[in-house]
């Protein structure tokens, strides 16, 4: 009976109780647009971040994330390490690739003059699968039989006022800590996510390093999944199967390294959790308001249905069920409506502008979030309620003779 | 006959503004199962007041009014209201119908809170006795003045009160829809065997009542033994 009398007070008062779902779902279409947008950007910055920097995890010899800032040559895995894991990681099926890494810093020069930069040696056939995010703008990706060839980063590339096809010069320190250079030729020139990674990096082929350095030890081997939902599993095995064995390797996942993406995250969700705010409390009002006038105007029947024998708790609950049908109603169209807008925004492929930090811009994408969805929909009905409860509660105390001869 | 209503020295004030309104200045009256009493007396006399806390939808401000033995003002708010549930039916002046519940739904209702769980019976029986059988599904807004007093009727009886209470059921019905109203009222009263309290300016009416008490400045002017001629 209560559900019965609630929707058909909902359908009397149309007028009011289209305002309400008016409200509500422009609400909740608000919301669910703006987690969605929230979302899809989480998900390409965490992509960007692992396919362009990081990979899924890096493993590197024991005491290399604690220790390779002061001694780095002291730390690095030698060939033997690295075939024994990339053997071990090419037999598992969750690995669609892995590569070797050697890092240093260098001065890079040229006739125009020379800047400090972060050198990052690959092996080019397997980084260019983890490096699907990098953008090679000018000139051509690194080749295995190339070894001379290198990719410059965009702002490093302007530094040095170098082209494709000209030759620079890289001075650094061997692992014996003797002063070595080498020859490189620009092949192409890349852009990645981040604009400070852009502005000082050079990627080279293993070969050519390995021979400035004097070494035939790398810094790390970086892991590709195939799916970022298969990390979990991938660390426990790393945690279990080899570190808690006792060999020799320690490793990371991805987000430990990107401080960056935990920054954009945090900003975003202190935008997210105040448009939230804002939303709700619209939708609060809203609903508070419709209740209020819907509860005044009802007085006398309020007074009728006290006086056939109604408890107190029995009329609140007539009218809270009523304000929760109401806002589930409107609730369920809002995320209707959000799911088409979702689908229809994104299928738009409007590219927004590079975000702060960031050196390309990004096709607007709304992702479904349905977790987001069942939470609002909870969270709209039970903030109905409680926006139902008061005004009812009100009227309910109400003298019921008074509420009898209310006009 | 058993004592089904004592009114004890009862007083009801009203706090207007300023101003205290002493509507009921003093009250006795005993009321026996199954009697049908009109209450009488000019607008503002307080005869409204005593048949709202007869009903147990006021408390007055000083003195007791006992039902069946128990004083209403000791019985806390729930328990008065199951008691209403079940003891009490009420007859208003404007229906007071619920709006989006069909005659079935309405008359319905009052079974549904005294917690009744086979209503169907019940509710087409009393719709039968009222005439009111083929607008079952029919809404307030759909039905005469003089339907929608039968479907408060109805809905008064339908759980066979001890006491059923009337505010003046015929003053929006014309004289002669009033006068059928009352008569059918008066039938299914005497068949329930239901004490009825009811306040009307209809003078026709008397020659079927039990008694007439007459109300003046919130007191009892006079309280009249009739010859009932209905049941």
């Amino acid at each position: 009976m209560f559900f019965r009398i609630a929707y058909r007070n909902i359908l009397r008062h149309q007028r009011r109780s289209l305002f309400t779902l008016v409200t509500i779902v422009s609400g909740v279409v608000g919301v669910i647009l703006f987690g969605g947008f929230v979302e899809a950007n989480y998900t390409g910055l965490r992509e960007s971040v692992i396919r362009s920097q990081y990979g899924h995890a890096q493993i590197y010899h024991e005491g290399y994330i604690e220790n390779h800032r002061k001694t780095p040559n002291e730390v690095r895995m030698s060939p033997e390490q690295v075939d024994d894991m990339l053997g071990r990681l090419e037999s598992r099926d969750d690995v669609l690739v892995a590569t070797r890494r050697l890092e240093f810093t260098g001065l890079l020069g040229n006739d125009s003059g020379s800047q400090a930069a972060i050198i990052r040696a690959v092996d080019p056939a397997t980084e260019s699968l983890i490096n699907s995010a990098l953008t090679i703008i000018d000139g051509y990706d690194l080749d295995e039989e190339e070894t001379e060839g290198a990719l410059l980063g965009e702002g490093l590339a302007e530094a040095l006022n170098a082209e494709i096809g000209d030759y620079l010069t890289l001075l650094s320190s061997d692992s014996d800590g003797a002063m070595n250079a080498v020859d490189v030729r620009v092949d192409g020139i890349f852009r990645s996510f981040a604009k400070e990674f852009d502005d000082r990096a050079m990627m080279m082929t293993m070969q050519q390093a390995q021979s400035l350095m004097s070494t035939e030890e790398v810094d790390k081997i970086v892991v590709l999944l195939n799916e970022t939902s298969m990390l979990p599993n991938f660390v426990k095995w790393l945690q279990n199967d080899v570190v808690a064995q006792g060999e020799p390797f320690e490793f990371q996942e991805w987000f430990k390294m990107a401080t960056f993406y935990h920054k954009v995250v945090d900003l975003y969700d202190g935008f997210f959790l105040f448009i939230n705010i804002v939303i709700i409390g619209i939708v609060l009002l809203a609903i508070a308001n419709t209740m209020m006038i819907t509860v005044m105007e009802r007085t006398q029947e309020i007074g009728t249905l006290r006086s056939l024998g109604a408890r107190k708790l029995t009329v609140s609950i007539q009218f809270i069920t009523e304000g929760m049908l109401l806002a589930g109603v409107s609730a369920l169209v809002g995320i209707l409506v959000a799911a088409f807008l979702s689908y229809y925004i994104t299928s738009l492929e409007i590219m927004m502008p590079a975000p702060p930090g960031s050196s390309q811009g990004f096709p607007l994408r709304i992702e479904y979030v349905p977790v987001l969805w069942v939470k609002l929909f909870v969270g709209v009905v039970l903030l109905s309620s409680i926006a139902t409860w008061y005004p009812s509660r009100t009227a309910v105390k109400k003298n019921i003779v008074e509420a009898l001869r209310y006009v | 006959m058993d004592h089904l209503i004592e009114v004890k020295g009862v007083h009801k004030h009203f706090q207007m503004g300023k101003t205290t309104v002493k509507a009921i200045n003093g009250i006795d009256l005993i009321i026996d199962a199954g009697e049908k009493i009109m209450l009488g007396g000019a607008s503002g006399s307080g005869k409204s007041t005593l048949l709202n806390m007869v009903g147990c939808l006021d408390m007055p401000t000083e003195g007791s009014i006992y039902i069946n033995g128990t004083p209403t003002e000791q019985i806390a708010d729930n328990d008065l209201s199951d008691f209403r549930a079940q003891n009490v039916g009420f007859v208003f002046q404007n229906f007071n119908l619920l709006p989006v519940l069909n005659v079935f739904e309405n008359v319905e209702y009052p079974l549904m809170l005294a917690g009744v769980k086979n209503r169907k019976e019940a509710v087409n029986r009393v719709l039968e006795e009222v005439g009111l059988a083929d607008y079952r599904k029919h809404y307030p807004g759909e039905l005469s003045g003089g339907q929608r007093q039968r479907v408060a009727i109805a809905r008064g009886l339908v759980n066979s009160p001890k006491i059923l209470i009337a505010d003046e059921p015929t003053a929006n019905l014309d004289s002669k829809t009033g006068a059928t109203v009352l008569e059918l009222m008066f039938k299914m009263v005497s068949q329930k065997n239901t004490t009825l309290i009811m306040i009307t300016h209809d003078e026709g009416i008397l020659s079927s009542a039990d008694r007439l008490v007459m109300i003046g400045d919130g007191v009892v002017l006079t309280d009249t033994k009739l010859d009932s001629k209905s049941a």
